[in-house]
Order: structure tokens, then C-alpha cells, then sequence
């Protein structure tokens, strides 16, 4: 079964053949083809980070020291694998980097900001399409809301495993390549998680 | 029964990734624990809803200003970065702590405050060389549309930030009221924009 939701990325071959001319001309010292590799990708790993740390003003940071690396680290990338996906690993490396530093103990931790209003905002991006009745579109607020505090009771790497799946709907290949661990690893990870999941989230679908 | 493969096989079932005779053959197997295939349904709500509600990507608040705070990271540590020679950077030049209109009115102060300058001298644009060897400063325009260069000539004893697209600034404006200068002789005894056209004194 594939990706479930907004993004499919299998099927984007041609986006990836222009970031891979737009790589192309950042090795060379093209800045602008660079600037534009960021406004492409920055969307993704934004979100990718802030939902990982639930911290929003740590993610705008965090999220700029990936690129800053990637352009680092542009000479030793190898086209072989798509630069989304490259940037996840940079974004997970980066992500756990601050979390040592920080010595964040995320098991069981909740940062109160993932409640922040305009998170649960029913015009947000992220609500479903418009016509939705004002109370379905309020449930669904709550229901998401709900998620994100079970994502954050998860361990990181159960949590990242899920959300490269399921929200940023990498392959399992993919996913074992950002967390340098091998697809059998993943497949645990995700196992886990969703026990886990179900637990946390035992009200929201059991009846369903 | 081998409980690790029987896990492995339940894990790739739920995630919907067993396929043909592997998937016909481990459903037998289970086919009377009812459980189970409740538990793949709300998985399957689960993923659906976070596909859903979570959005794969977001923009970053002030986007503009997040790239180039990475435009500037790269050039402090790298040094001058190679360009196409025809190309002149699409970056909207570089950051600064101040917005490019308290640039302006910055600028613009300090040449009010220059008394002994007459007429604002109209700086060369400077050589490659000369760019590759200077500090550079950062702009950071935060509006859409307008976009600002900075030139540097020590022949001319002038710096220009030159903006294009900002609006005219009323007459009414204080400059006095929106920056702090602690230094007067930073070099900037002027500014020229091209719907201000060039201001003098």
C-alpha cells in the first residue's frame, strides 16, 4: 500500500530531475540554484523537524542548519539517492545532534507549545477541505491535536520512523537509509509505534 | 512456529506490505483471530489521519529571511562563494539586522548629519576584487518586491544601499524616531534610490 494523503513523492521523478540539475549548479557555486533547492525543500524539512521536536522556533533554526550542511556536504552527495531524502538524513542528524545537546529526555516528555492556538486553528492548511461542517472541521482539529501529543509521548526513533512514513510517506528503503538502519529495523520501529499509537489513541478509534 | 518470523509477517501485514501468496497464506493463518484485522483497520484510520492532519510540508514563518540567514551562514564560513560571472546573485542580497528601510533611513540620517558633504557622490559599483575582498554586509528585505544592493567605493568615501521597489516615504517621517546610531562615521554618506532619485543636501 502506498503513501497514504497529500504527498506521493514516488511521483515526483521530474521534480527530482530538477533538483538534480539545481544540485548540479550549487556544486559549482551557484548560490542562486541553491536558493532555490532551499525554497523547494524547505517546506518539508520545516515541518519534518517541527514535528519532531514540537518546538516552533527551534525548527526555523534547526531547519536552516540542515541546509547550511547540505551545502557543506553538497560535493560528497550522490545523485543516486533523491536530495529529499538526503536532506531527511541531514535533518536526523541534525535533529539528534540538538537533542544531546539539549539532553532531552523524550520519553514521555510533552512540550505544552504543541498546543499552541494556531496550531488547532480549523483554517489552518491542514484541515480538511472546505465545506466541512464547523463542528466535523473542530472534531478534527481535536483529533489531531491528540495525535500530536501521542507522537510526543513516542520515543524519537519510533517517532521519526512514523512520520517519514506516514506524513512525509517515504518508502521503507528510504526511511532505513535517513535513519541509518536497515529496513527489518524500520519495519519494528513502525510495529511499535503503532502499538503504541493505539494505546494512546485507544477513545479515538476503537469505536470507529 | 517461529515467533520472530510470525512478528515480522504481522509488522509487514499491518503495514499493508505483504502481497499475492504471502499475503493469502499469513491471512489463513490468522483468519480466525478477528482482532487482528480490527487492529490493521485502525491502523490503517491511524495513518490515513495522520497523512491528513499532519502536513508534510510547512513553510517556515518568514521565509524569505530564512533563506538568507542560510545565505549569510555559507558566506561566513566559506568566504566568497563563486558565481556565474553573468549572473548576478538572485539571493535578496544579503542579511542585516536592520530591514532594509531602516537601511534607508539610516542612510539617509547619516547623510543629513554629514554637513560638510554637499552633494551625495554617486559610487562606482565595485570591482569583483574589490566585493570578493571587503566584508560583506547582510540586507534582509522583508518586503516582497523590493529588493537592495549595497556599494562601497573608499575613492568616493561613499556607501549606497540602493532599493528598488519601496514605496516614497512621506515627508512627514522622522528617521530620528526609528533608528539608533551609535557611530557617525560608518561610511554612509548617502543613499539614491530610484523612486527617491537622488537625494541631496
Amino acid at each position: 500500500m502506498g503513501p497514504v494523503g497529500p504527498v506521493a513523492l514516488d511521483a515526483d521523478d521530474g521534480d527530482s530531475a530538477e533538483d538534480a540539475q539545481l544540485v548540479s549548479r550549487a556544486r559549482e557555486g551557484d548560490m542562486r540554484a541553491y536558493d532555490v533547492l532551499v525554497t523547494r525543500h524547505r517546506g518539508r524539512v520545516f515541518a519534518m523537524i517541527r514535528n519532531m521536536i514540537h518546538q516552533e522556533a527551534e525548527a526555523w533554526d534547526l531547519s536552516q542548519e540542515v541546509f547550511i550542511k547540505a551545502w557543506q556536504a553538497l560535493p560528497r552527495f550522490e545523485a543516486k539517492a533523491r536530495f529529499t531524502t538526503w536532506l531527511y538524513r541531514i535533518a536526523h542528524n541534525v535533529v539528534y545532534d540538538w537533542t544531546r545537546r539539549k539532553k532531552i529526555e523524550s520519553v514521555g516528555e510533552l512540550n505544552d507549545e504543541i498546543f499552541e492556538r494556531d496550531r488547532i486553528d480549523p483554517a489552518s492548511a491542514t484541515t480538511p477541505e472546505a465545506g466541512e461542517a464547523p463542528d466535523e472541521a473542530l472534531a478534527r482539529g481535536e483529533l489531531r491535536v491528540k495525535i500530536e501529543a501521542a507522537l510526543a509521548k513516542l520515543t524519537p526513533e519510533h517517532r521519526e520512523a512514523v512520520l517519514l512514513k506516514d506524513v512525509q510517506g517515504l518508502a521503507y528503503k528510504e526511511i532505513a537509509d535517513v535513519m541509518g538502519t536497515s529496513i527489518g529495523t524500520v519495519m519494528s520501529r513502525l510495529f511499535y509505534a503503532r502499538q503504541k499509537l493505539q494505546t494512546l489513541l485507544k477513545h479515538e478509534y476503537e469505536n470507529r | 512456529m517461529n515467533t520472530k518470523t510470525d512478528e515480522t509477517l504481522l509488522a509487514r501485514w499491518l503495514e499493508d506490505d505483504l502481497e499475492g501468496a504471502e499475503l493469502a497464506a499469513f491471512e489463513r493463518e490468522i483468519a480466525d483471530d478477528a482482532g487482528r484485522f480490527a487492529e490493521r483497520e485502525r491502523i490503517r484510520a491511524l495513518k490515513r489521519d495522520l497523512a491528513t492532519l499532519l502536513p508534510s510540508s510547512v513553510e517556515p514563518p518568514y521565509p524569505d529571511f530564512f533563506n538568507s540567514r542560510i545565505e549569510r551562514a555559507i558566506r561566513e564560513q566559506s568566504g566568497p562563494v563563486a558565481e556565474p560571472a553573468a549572473r548576478r546573485s538572485g539571493w535578496r542580497a544579503f542579511w542585516l539586522p536592520a530591514t532594509a528601510v531602516a537601511g534607508m533611513a539610516l542612510a539617509f540620517w547619516l547623510g543629513t548629519k554629514a554637513g560638510t558633504r554637499t552633494e551625495v557622490v554617486a559610487a562606482p559599483a565595485p570591482s569583483a576584487v574589490e566585493l570578493a575582498a571587503a566584508p560583506q554586509p547582510g540586507l534582509y528585505t522583508p518586503e516582497r518586491g523590493v529588493d537592495a544592493e549595497w556599494f562601497s567605493s573608499e575613492d568616493a568615501e561613499a556607501t549606497v544601499i540602493v532599493l528598488e521597489g519601496v514605496d516614497a516615504i512621506p515627508d512627514s517621517m522622522d528617521f530620528s524616531e526609528t533608528v539608533s546610531i551609535g557611530d557617525d562615521s560608518q561610511g554612509m554618506a548617502g543613499l539614491k534610490t530610484p523612486e527617491t532619485k537622488e537625494v541631496r543636501q
